[in-house]
Parts: C-alpha cells; structure tokens; sequence
C-alpha cells in the first residue's frame, strides 16, 4: 500500500518550496538592500568618527600639551633668572624633556599617520622655533648668574675698584705726608686742596657705583660734574708741585694717571651701562627668548585654530552622517515591514490549507484512529506529506501489533528468569559498581533473614563481612569498590577484575540476627556492551558444613598418619621392650646364684658365731662362689639395670610424643616452643628416618614461643620430613651400608620465626616444581603417598597462620623447605616472603 | 709631519683654505710674510728685554710641530698674542684697547696676519717705551719662513709673554674661549633638526689643565674629521707626548684659541653671516669648569659631525 511512496524531487513537484523560496528570497532582497544602505553609511560614519577621535583630537591635545610645556619652560627659566635655584633648572630640563618633545614626536606621528606629505612647512617652522627657543633658553640658563651678564657691573668691580681703592689710598698718603709738614713748618699748604680732592673722587665713585647700580640718567651728570672736578683739582695740585714735597709729588702722578685710567674705564662703563645690553640675559629675553616662544605659541594657536576648524567641521559632517543614517534606516525598516507583511500573509494562506488538514489528520491519528487515509491535495510537498501521513499511518497501526506481542514476550521471559533465580537453592546477589545491592535472590533472604526489599539499594557490607587483615592495597575505584563487595584475597581481587570470575572463595555472610554464616563464593563481573562494569553476580553456598567435613578430614590425614607411622612406633616400642625383657630374664637368674652365694654364707656366719668353721665349709663357700661367678654379676647387673631403664624411658618418650602428635589440638593458637614440638615430631617419625639418614637438629635458643597451632603444625613437620626421609631413601637406593642427613632447625628473622628442613634427597625435578603445593599431586608410587601432605603443609603455613612456605632445590643434591610464621601469631602485611607456597632452585 | 715620529701626539686640525688662494705656501706672498716674520723679530726682541728687566722665568721648550698651517691659522695665533700683549700692557701701563675686527667675517689676506702681529708689537713697544727698557735683543735669523714656522714662532712667544704676566691666562679665559667655541659649533649645528646644545655633563672635580688640553686634543680631531668630509686641506699639529705634564693654562688657552678659529672658519663658509653669540665673563672658574665645558663642546661635536655624515658631503651641504 505505502511502497510507492519516495523521497525528495523524484516525486515531488517542487512547487511548495519554488513558492517559499520566491517569498523569503523576496523579503531577504528587501533586507540586503536594507542592510547594504545601512552599512555604508555606518562605515562612512565610523571612517569619520576614527579620523575624528584617533587625529583630529589627539593633535589638538599635542598641541595644547606643547603650548604647555612651552610656558612651562619660560615660566621655569623665569624663575632661574630670578633665584637661581637650581630646581627651577630641573624644571625647565622636565619640561623639555616630558612635555615638549614628546608632545613634539606626538604630533610628528599625528602627521606622518594622516598622510600628510613631509616635509610639512608648518611643523618644520615649528620645529626650528623649538629649537631656537631651546638654545636660547639654554643660554639665558648659562649667563644669567654669571658675574659677565651685567658688563658694567662686571668691569667696575673687576677694574674700576681696585683704581679708585689705589686712588684713594695715594691721596690719604699724600695727605699724611702734609699733615706733619705743615705743622712744623708755616707756609702756604695743598691740604684743604688734597681733602676736597679726596672728598670730590669719592663723590665721583659713589655716583658712578649708584649709576651703574640702578642706570638712572640722574646720576650720571653728577658723576662726571665730581669727575670733572676732581680733574680739576689734580691739574691744580699739578701746578702747584711746589708746594709739595718729592714724596707727595711721586704720589700724585700716580694719582694723575689713576684718575685718568679712571676716567677712560668709567666712560666704558658708563656706555655699557646705558647699552641695551647692559643686562644680557634680561636683552636675551626680552629681544629673542621671549619673541621665539611668542612665535611658537602663535604658531601652535594657528595650527590649533586650522586643527579646531577641522574638527568643528568633522564633527557637523558626523551629526548630518548620524542623522541621515537614523532616517535611511527608519524608511527603509517601514518599507521591509510592509512589504514583508503583504508577502508573508499571501504565501501563508496559500500554504496553511493542506497543512491544516494535515494537521487535524494527525490529531485523530493521535486519538487511535489509524484506519483511515487522508485525501492526497496535489503533486507538491504537501502531497508527498500526505502521502507520506498515510505510509506512516499504516506502519504505526503494523508496529503497534508487533510491539503488544514483544511486550508480551518480554513480560514472560522476565516471569521465567526471576522464576529461576527464585529458585535456586543457592544465594544469589548482584552488586552493582556503587556498592549497592540491585537483587537478591529468595535463598539469600532465607539463610540472611533479611526480606528482598530490606536488602534492595543496601550497601554490599551489609551482608559480606569484610577482612579487615586483607592485604593489598589497589589504586583503582572500582577495584576498592569490590573489594568492599567479596571479602576475597588481593590476587582473587585483582583476578576478579582481570579475568573476570573467581569461584569457590571462602568468606563469611551477615545475618540479620548477627550471625556469621560461612560461605563459597563465586562471582563474575557483569559487562554491558560497552565493556562498561554493570556490576557483580554472586553466587554463594552454605560452606559450613563443608568446614567441618574439612576439620574432620585434616584430623582424618593426621590419623591417617599416625596410622602409617603405627608399624614403625611398635617397632620402636618393640625394641626396649626386648631389651628390659632380656635383661629382667638375666636379673631373674644372677638373682637365683646371688640367692645361693647368701644362703652358703649365712651358714659360714652361724659357724663363725658358733666356731665351728671347718674347712668343709670353708671349700663349700668357695665352689659355691665359683659356681655363681660373683665377679661376672657384680659387673652385668648393674649394666642390665641401666639399660631396663633406658629401655622404660625411651618406650616412655616414643608413647608421650605419640600422645602429643595425636593430640586433635586446639581451635586457637597458643605459645608453643618450636624445638619441643619439632623434637616430638623427629622422635614420633624416627622409624621413617633412622634407616636412610641422620637426623640432625639446630635450634635457635633466642627463639621465644611463637603463637600457633601445635597439632597443625606438627603435621607440617612430620610430613616434611618424611618427604625428606623418602628423597633420601629414592637417592640411596638399594645401597643400605650409607645414609643421607635431614638437617632440622630454627632461626629468629626479626618478628619472623623460621623452620627449616633440609634433606640431602633427590631433589625436585623442574617439571614437578610448580605443582607440588597443589591437592593430590604426588610423585610416590601407590600406598606411599597421597598428594596431600604438601598442600596441607601450605594451607596450615599460609591459610592459618599468615605465614609462608618455601622450597629450595637442586635436583641431585637436595632440598629445603623453609617455614616463616609470624612470633606474635597475628599475620604480617609484609614479610612473609614473595612465594607463599614456591619453590626455586638454589 | 704627521705620522713621522712615534713620540708624538698627532694632532690634525681641520682647516678651510679657500679656492681663491688662501693656502699655506712656503714661497707665496714673500714680501709679506718677511715682513711679518721681521714684526715678530721685533716682538722677540722686546719680549726678551722685558723678561730679562722683570726677572721673569724663560718659557720651557715644547716639542710641538706644524704643517699645512693656513694664514687663518696663523692670524688667530695672532690674536691670542695680541690678547696676551694687551693685557700686559693693561697691567703694567693700565691701558688696554680690544681689537675692534678680531674676528672678520672675510678671508684673511696676508696684511691681516702682518696688522695682528704688528699690532701685538706696538703693545709690547708701548711697555717696553713704560718701563723705559733700552736693551736691545736681537733674534738670530731664521733659516726658512714659512706659515707653519710663523705659526710655531707666535705660539712661542705667546707661552713667553704669558709667563710675563702678573695675571696670566687663566681657566676663566680658557672658559670663555671654548663658550665662543661653542656659540660657534651652535650655529653650524643649527643647520639640521634636533636639539643643538647637548644636556651639561657631570661637573668632575680635581681636574688640570692637561685634562683640559687632552679633551680639546679631541674635539681638534672631530674638527679635523669634519674637514675631511668636506674635502679641505687640514692642518697637522703635533706635541711630544712627554710634554703634556708641562701644559699650562696658557698653553690651554693657544688651543682654544685655534679651536676658535677653525669653528669659526667653518661658519665664515656656511655663509650666514650673522653674528655668534658673545662669550662673557664667567667668575670664578676652575679647570674643572673648563673641563666641562670642553666635554660639552666634544659632545656637541660629535653630533655634528654625525649629521654631516648622514646628511651633507660637502661645505654647500652645511651651508644651506
């Protein structure tokens, strides 16, 4: 009915999707040519805003950042010329240094990134300004307090002075010289001439230095009216030498001289101070440095008003840009919603009709009418999608059926597994990887007496006692996570997750009541598909009464070798016994002769009490003392006693040993000595040994008791040595003249105490080695060996008490078995040693 | 000549000799240069008469030799005698009169050089004519007369006369010589961009004269690399090496003195002509200051020339 049914154009007309693409590809034209119009204009807008915000500011900020370092330099130099303090230079350095050359670089770089073409005629001006103002300043700096800034100044003090300090010092001479004279000799004198000399030049001094001081015009008159006069008085003085003594006449052509270099000098300096450079650096400032640094700050104002003009025009051209994008936007916006309205609600009629009916169709599918088909509309998209309604249609109401029966199956395929789990005699659980129990079986409830759902979602611990003595640490989580769930070995452990089962693992399950139940585990990881852990299926059975069938079979094996040792203990009890037997028969009859000897002579003492000793008598003592052989007796009497003896104490130790090797032992350990227990064992299996070896023994006498088992471990020694005995006797042979040595002995190894036996046997061939710790294996012909004794020996070593057994061997030459059992009797996590039932070769 | 003996501190001044002439010929000009070479007989002459009326010590003998000197050179080695002369006339006379052209903006013919010694001669005559010395002390003639033994000669006598002096140069008119070094170098340096007066070096202290002499040595040597890149005849100057521990301020101030003159020669070529910046009475200076200021000079030479060498490869480079 539906296989006519196919995908795609093959079918369809295509109309419906010519008809959609006709209507979006006409709304997304109405958009692109929106958008189009709407990214120009931002674009344009964005080039203007970036040329405005990344040049048109920036510069301006150069160039105010430059005006202000350049007032901040003339303010700073100012401020030097002033005080003359040396941070007013510092600050003129920072200036030049922070302010204006790099506001200077700034707007070098602000140029260069407009692309303006260098070179640029109003930043080379600029450029040369800062220059010209920079050296000028520098050389305001160097002047401005130095004694050559003020010429006028300079040369009064350096020339004028020390002339007029000779001057006046001539006339005070020349003035001394007359004061005597005129006083001894009356007479027309120069004095009042030579003190207005002197008053008229200091006069003339004191105006020059005030004029030079200050440069005012009102005293330089007065200065040449005093220099004038004070001429006149020399020239007066001159012609009237006569007047004057030679002294006085010497003193005045210097004077004459001085007053005229006096005057050329003061001439100078009176030009020099009426120069407008008598001031260097302020004719500096004022005629260059200042000028330059006007012309700079015009300059940057220029450039500044052309950069501010630029920006006001920048900024109208963003706002217009701005507005007429707003605008182009808002109508073009208008036109695509109109336009998309009108073309959108047309398309929408024309393709909503089959897709309603389409529509109310599938609503009566969903109600379960599956019965009946939709009429098809056309040859379009909509009719392959009815079409394609229909197929479905039909497949729904055929899958529907199908999956009512799987459901059905299904249901009854669960009822039959969980009728088989319910079932089983045996326990059941499945842990998943959290630990927490997902089912248990009815048998697990029964023997925990616990209900099912008591036991759902429980953590595994519950039920498995954990052993706090496991060894092992593991790195993995989900190894820690099962090794909560089976109280399993570390190697069960890891066995579990490598190879993915273990089987028959002793461990313990916790009942409700409290009770410690124990159990056989096996158990298998549970994978999904993935390889991914679902989890753990446990099967578990009852194994107490397989512990006790085991405890009696241990006793059994031991009976058994009490049994086997029973013909040689006999003949060793045999032995003495003949012996004291023998010895007691020689006692009865030396005891009859000794009798004979006595009664012989008590008769002699009678006779010697009644004298009446006669040599009858006296021949009768001494045949009846040859007759008895007194000297043979009195030496082999006492012999025959000790060896009786001997004979009753070793018949006495082999009945003891046996007793205690019988004994069925303890449940718990106990403190034993090791050479007593071991010395009993050599003694009860002597007959095995005596034949074919020497028995040597060395006990470590610093060993202290160690905690153990004592009827499981002497059955651990007696079945090692007898091994040894037997290796020993397969190496000699039929040869019966020599013997091997079975070495038996103790050491203290830290909190270890070791058992060593070392025979001189055959040793153990390569092909054996690996299995001799395992059940029933054996390599003695039949009725001399069970395979048992060895894998008995590891069981009571390692099972029982955390211990480890070793092996040595060299075929040929020998073997030794080692035994290390903790002192305390409590298992070691370490040091028990890395084969705990191998054997290697030495 | 340069090079010709190990002993000696080679010293190359760079110096302009124009295309029109003005180049250091032993046979050119001989009337001229005889006549200047017998002025300075005259000066010889008196100089020694006034030593011997004052009692003064004779100059010690400096192992210095001299090629290719120029009459620029020899007319600013005039100068410094002039200097000299004058201010010894000021202490002795206390009349002192500057040169009114001491640095013409021209090139110099031989009568400039023949004014400046003559005009040192009147000075010294006039001291003499002060002192009312009469000795007569005639000096005996030379072998050769050639700019660079007129050269040798005034700088002889000028560390003479320096010795006559009861204020002899000092580092104060050393300083003020390297300032007019350095107006000079300023203005030459102003022809390309960037900042023209170095930042000051570290004042030193304890620093001698001979320092001094060493460090203008080298800006000598950056003056006569410059003259190199501007393909012009350069003087050699040479003093024995020995004789640096005996270098006084005076000899300090010859070598400024010429220092002068070839910076200022160099911006005579550039063609400005505007006028440089005068030096100006520093105070109270010692050879460290002057040592500093040597440095600063140095530095902004080496600038300069730096420039010269990315930018320009002849005088026309420098002048525009």
């Amino acid at each position: 009915m539906t296989t006519n049914v196919q995908v795609g154009q093959e079918v369809c007309g295509g109309g419906l999707r010519r008809r959609l693409l006709v209507s979006h590809f006409t709304i997304a034209l109405f958009s692109l040519m929106i958008l189009i119009a709407t990214v120009s204009s931002v674009v344009w807008l964005r080039s203007c805003f970036l040329r405005f915000t990344t040049r048109d500011l920036p510069t301006l900020d150069a160039l105010n950042a430059l005006d202000a370092g350049v007032r901040h330099s003339e303010a700073a130099l100012t401020a030097w010329v002033i005080t003359g303090s040396e941070k007013c230079r510092e600050d003129r350095e920072f200036a030049w240094k922070n302010e204006i050359r790099p506001a200077r670089r700034a707007l070098l770089a602000l140029v260069e990134s407009s692309g303006v073409p260098r070179p640029n005629d109003h930043l080379q001006k600029l450029d040369r300004l800062l220059e010209d103002l920079n050296e000028s300043e520098w050389w305001v700096e160097d002047i401005a307090h130095a004694p050559g800034n003020e010429p006028a100044e300079d040369t009064t003090n350096r020339v004028l002075t020390p002339i007029t300090h000779s001057i006046l010092r001539d006339i005070s001479s020349m003035i001394e010289e007359e004061t005597p004279r005129l006083a001894s000799e009356a007479g027309e004198t120069l004095l009042p001439m030579m003190a207005d000399l002197r008053g008229s030049f200091t006069l003339c001094w004191a105006t020059l230095s005030r004029f030079v001081a200050n440069g005012r015009p009102s005293h330089k008159a007065p200065f040449f009216d005093y220099l004038a006069a004070t001429q006149r008085q020399v020239d007066f003085m001159m012609r009237r030498q006569e007047l004057l003594n030679a002294t006085q006449r010497l003193l005045l052509a210097a004077i004459d001289d001085n007053i005229r270099l006096f005057a050329r000098y003061a001439d100078k300096v009176v030009a020099m101070r009426e120069s407008d450079r008598w001031n260097v650096v302020r004719h500096l400032l004022d005629n260059e440095t200042i000028p330059i640094a006007y012309a700079i700050h015009i300059e940057v104002g220029r450039m500044a008003t052309r950069r501010s003009a630029e920006l006001e025009s920048s900024s109208e051209r963003i706002r217009d840009l701005a507005l007429g994008t707003v605008v182009l936007v808002v109508v073009l916006g208008g036109v695509l919603v109109v336009a998309t309205a009108i073309t959108s609600i047309w398309n929408a009629r024309k393709l909503s009709q089959p897709i309603t009916a389409l529509a109310v169709a599938a609503d009566e599918m969903a109600n379960g009418d599956l019965e009946r088909d939709l009429p098809v509309p056309g040859d379009d998209e909509i009719g392959h999608l009815t079409r394609a309604f229909n197929v479905m249609r039909n497949r729904l109401a055929t899958s529907s059926a199908e999956r009512k029966q799987a459901q059905t199956a299904l249901r009854e395929s669960h009822e039959y597994v969980k009728n088989i789990i319910g079932s089983m005699i045996n326990s059941l659980i499945v842990v998943a990887p959290d630990d927490s129990i997902v089912t248990v079986n009815e048998a697990t409830c029964k023997l925990l007496g616990y209900r099912e759902e008591e036991l759902i979602g429980q953590p595994a611990s519950l039920l498995f006692l954990e052993d706090e003595k496991e060894e092992g640490q593991h790195d993995r989580t989900e190894t820690i996570a099962f090794r909560k769930v089976l109280p399993v070995k570390g190697t069960m452990l890891r066995t579990l997750i490598s190879v993915g089962h273990v089987d028959d693992v002793e461990g313990w399950y916790a009942a409700k009541d409290g009770r410690r139940i124990p159990m056989s585990f096996s158990g298998s990881v549970m994978r999904d598909r993935k390889g991914e852990i679902q989890g753990i299926v446990c099967v578990a059975q009852d194994s107490t009464e397989r512990k006790q069938l085991q405890c009696e079979l241990a006793q059994a094996q031991k009976l058994e070798s009490v049994g086997q040792l029973a013909a040689g203990i006999a003949h060793e009890i045999n032995t003495p016994t003949q012996y004291v037997g023998d010895n007691t028969r020689f006692l009865k009859e030396a005891f009859g002769d000794i009798n004979a000897v006595l009664n012989v002579f008590e008769k002699l003492l009678q006779a010697a009490k009644d004298s009446t000793v006669d040599e009858r008598l006296v021949a009768e003592v001494e045949a009846t003392l040859q007759q008895a052989d007194v000297e043979y007796l009195t030496e082999e009497i006492p012999q025959a006693i000790d060896q009786s003896l001997d004979g009753v104490d070793r018949v006495a130790k082999i009945v003891r040993a046996m007793k205690e090797f019988s004994h069925p032992g303890t449940v718990e350990k106990s403190p034993i000595n090791l050479a007593e227990a071991i010395e009993t064992t050599i003694t009860v299996a002597h007959n095995e040994w005596k034949y074919v070896a020497e028995m040597v023994t060395r006990f470590d006498p610093e060993l202290p008791q160690v905690s153990c088992l004592p009827g499981e471990l002497n059955q651990v020694i007696l079945n090692l040595i007898v091994n040894a005995a037997h290796a020993i006797g397969d190496a000699l042979g039929d040869d019966g003249t020599q013997k091997g040595t079975i070495t038996v002995g103790t050491r203290r190894d830290g909190e270890w105490a070791e058992i060593f036996v070392r025979d001189t046997g055959t040793g153990i061939p390569d092909d054996v080695r690996a299995r001799i710790f395992d059940p029933f294996f054996t390599t003695k012909g039949v009725g001399k060996g069970t395979g048992q004794g060895l894998a008995i020996a590891r069981s009571v070593v390692v099972d029982k008490h955390g211990g480890a057994i070793d092996c040595e061997t060299e075929p040929g030459e020998g073997t030794i078995f080692i035994i290390r059992l903790p002192i305390d009797g409590e298992r070691q996590t370490q040091g028990a040693g890395e084969n705990e039932g191998a054997c290697s070769v030495y | 000549m340069v090079g010709l003996n190990s002993r000696f501190v080679v010293l190359l001044f760079t110096v302009t000799i124009p295309s029109r002439g003005f180049v250091a010929s032993n046979a050119e000009e001989p009337v001229t240069l005889t006549a200047t070479f017998d002025r300075m007989a005259v000066v010889y002459g008196d100089i020694e008469a006034l030593r011997t009326e004052m009692g003064k010590p004779k100059r010690n003998h400096l192992n210095m030799r001299a090629t290719n000197a120029s009459r620029h050179d020899v007319y600013f080695q005039g100068l410094a005698l002039y200097a000299l002369a004058d201010r010894l006339c000021f202490e002795i006379t206390g009349d002192s009169q500057a040169l009114e052209r001491a640095n013409p903006d021209r090139d110099i013919e031989a009568v400039d050089v023949w004014e400046i010694v003559d005009a040192a001669a009147t000075k010294i005559r006039r001291v003499r004519q002060h002192l009312s010395v009469t000795d007569d002390i005639a000096r005996s003639p030379r072998a050769a007369v050639t700019l660079d033994d007129l050269f040798l000669w005034i700088n002889e006598e000028c560390r003479q006369l320096n010795l006559l002096l009861d204020r002899p140069f000092a580092p104060v008119d050393v300083y003020q010589q390297l300032t007019t070094a350095m107006a000079y170098t300023t203005a030459l340096r102003a022809r390309f961009p960037g900042q023209r007066i170095p930042k000051t070096p570290e004042y030193v202290r304890g620093k001698t004269p001979r320092d001094v002499y060493v460090m203008l040595l080298e800006c000598h040597g950056i003056v006569q690399d410059v003259g190199e890149i501007l393909g012009i005849t350069t003087l050699s100057l040479s003093v024995a090496s020995e004789d640096l521990a005996e270098i006084g301020p005076g000899d300090v101030y010859g070598l400024a003195s010429l220092l002068v003159a070839e910076v200022s020669y160099l911006y005579h070529l550039s063609g400005t002509g505007t006028s440089v910046r005068m030096a100006y009475y520093p105070g109270l200076t010692f050879p460290s200051h002057v040592y500093q200021r040597a440095r600063l000079l140095n530095v902004q030479l080496d600038e300069f020339i730096s420039l010269l060498r990315e930018k320009s490869t002849s005088v026309k480079d420098v002048a525009r």
